[in-house]
């Protein structure tokens, strides 16, 4: 089995990053996730943001996660290549472990307004899923893998989520 | 994982100084503007970075 790290979600937030200044101090901190397409309201990565990255990342202790990706839409959006194009982008300034992003869909850009919702487990379905996965690997150049954290409403759901 | 002290010290007075935010920050004219349904039902984050979603 693989070793788990403690790892922690580390983003462009003032909340997150007074929490794990802290664990960051006591070397506590053994991998990081970052959502990339968070980024959309800024105007540019911090160079000390950039330098956390890239020291993570260095020792293959980056992961990288998407949230507004929406894999299982039907309908292939602009939104989604320019998702890829900015993937691609921040894949050659970073190196990620690998990529994950959510199991569902969900195309409105504020999730607040809007829950992300489960997906029909049918041969269509999985055709774009897989589609989408192939589409993600294209574009960063590493192992992806999905998250299905807001997607699930029982424990059968995620069972079935697997074996689909 | 050890991080550099010079890092360490430019997320913490990035922190302090409050240069980062948690969620896009409602604009200084918003409650100038009549109710919307929208807004009626909250003040709702735009394009949080943190939220649980991540």
């Amino acid at each position: 089995m693989a070793k788990i790290l403690s790892s922690i979600s580390c983003n462009l937030d003032e909340n997150i990053l007074s929490a794990a200044i802290p664990l960051f101090e006591a070397e506590k901190v053994t991998a990081i996730e970052w959502s990339f397409d968070t980024l959309y309201k800024f105007g540019a990565i911090p160079e000390w943001f950039n330098e956390l990255l890239t020291t993570f990342g260095s020792e293959n202790r980056l992961v990288g996660h998407g949230v507004y990706f929406s894999l299982f839409s039907g309908k292939w959006s602009k939104e989604q290549q320019d998702w890829l194009i900015h993937l691609e982008k921040v894949s050659t300034s970073f190196h990620f472990d690998h990529i994950s992003e959510h199991f569902g869909f969900m195309t409105g850009q504020n999730f607040h307004h809007g829950a992300p919702l489960p997906i029909p487990f049918t041969p269509v379905t999985l055709a774009i899923g897989q589609d989408r996965l192939k589409r993600i690997y294209q574009a960063c150049k590493c192992p992806v893998g999905l998250e299905n954290l807001a997607f699930s409403y029982s424990l059968d759901e995620v069972k079935s989520m697997e074996r689909f | 994982m050890k991080i550099s002290k010079t890092l360490l010290q430019a997320m913490m007075v990035a922190v302090t100084a409050g240069i980062i935010s948690s969620c896009e920050k409602p604009s200084a004219d918003a409650g100038k503007k009549p109710a919307t349904e929208k807004s009626k039902a909250g003040n709702v984050p735009e394009g949080c970075p943190a939220c649980g979603m991540g």
